[in-house]
């Protein structure tokens, strides 16, 4: 029948297509590849270490839910909730002080003596692209003399992972 | 299928819409995430599906595969292959929220379409992303061109 040609011609075709459609992906795939080595928004094609599997912004550096809770473990290092304030009180990672991007000021002024003795802070967000712990470890790099570490996959992750959680309100 | 039904699906005016759309879109969200890897690569992380060491692999070459596919759709250069491929990663990205949901995860949908429903993997996602499905199956039954000598 007249109007039925393109089906029959989509059969006939099927291994044609198929090998068009390989060929779009692969050859796509490796201009990307090309394109990325030579941008200046590039990013490490498979990520150096297990931390750095999350792209973050130059100078910041990540740690894996396992990193942060011997970091907690270890007690030296103080945790810092970007999240807002009903999450937190909702529930932060034992000990962390809450420090929400909107109130960076007044909170930084009182946690300053708590920070600056230590060599290293930890800041952390819900997850992976929550993107308020990658903007207060920036803010950090300015009011902090210490290294700031991401805990990149952050609460949902420590939830996961059932480790232990503290309720209410900063301390 | 009744003639008059076919007549409507294969009409080379559908063909035309269902590529420009469909190629349209994926163009879009190509040219959003390409401007950005290191944030695309954040959004596929917090899907937790792919192993770490690809999760940049995917963020570096999937805004290409969709920028090609949606181009070559819209210009209809092998209409078919390229529906074949936007097909697959719709099916892809289905499968993905899908997975997404049920493991309980609460992220955002990283799809780069503001203008179609919200960023959260609720029930626009599904019935966007089937509904994308199905113009690709147009385009897969009744391929069409804009180039001479095509059809």
């Amino acid at each position: 029948m007249a109007l039925r040609p393109s089906p029959n011609a989509a059969r006939r075709d099927l291994g044609g297509a198929i090998l068009g459609a390989l060929a779009i992906v692969l050859g796509s795939a490796a201009l990307g590849l090309l394109v990325n080595h030579f941008s200046p928004y590039g990013i490490p094609v498979v990520p150096r270490t297990e931390a750095a599997r999350v792209p973050l912004p130059p100078g910041l550096t990540g740690i894996t839910v396992e990193q942060a809770k011997a970091a907690l473990e270890a007690g030296s290092t103080p945790f810092l909730d970007a999240r807002d304030s009903a999450k937190y009180a909702a529930g932060h990672l034992p000990g962390a002080y809450h420090l929400p991007i909107a109130e960076f000021e007044p909170r930084f002024l009182d946690l300053a003596d708590k920070l600056e003795r230590a060599p290293q802070v930890v800041v952390y967000c819900d997850r992976a692209d929550c993107g308020e712990a990658i903007e207060l470890a920036e803010r950090l790099k300015e009011a902090y003399q210490g290294q700031v570490l991401v805990f990149v996959d952050g609460w949902n992750a420590w939830v996961a992972a059932g480790y232990p959680v503290t309720k209410g309100e900063t301390p | 299928m009744t003639s008059r039904a076919e007549n409507l699906l294969n009409h080379p005016a559908l063909g035309a819409a269902c590529r420009l759309l469909l190629g349209g879109l994926f163009i879009y969200t190509a040219i959003s995430k390409l401007s950005d890897p290191a944030d695309f690569a954040r959004f596929i992380a917090a899907y937790r599906l792919l192993h770490p060491d690809l999760v940049n692999l995917a963020a570096i070459t999937l805004p290409w595969i969709e920028l090609i596919a949606g181009a070559l759709l819209v210009l209809g250069v092998w209409p078919q292959s390229a529906a074949l491929v936007i097909a697959g990663m719709l099916g892809l990205f289905l499968g993905a929220g899908f997975l997404a949901v049920v493991r309980g995860l609460d992220i955002e949908c990283g799809c780069f379409l503001p203008f179609l429903g919200s960023d959260e993997l609720d029930w626009t996602f599904f019935v966007r992303d089937a509904v994308l499905l199905l113009l690709a199956a147009q385009v897969w039954l009744w391929p069409s061109s804009f180039l001479p000598g095509r059809r």
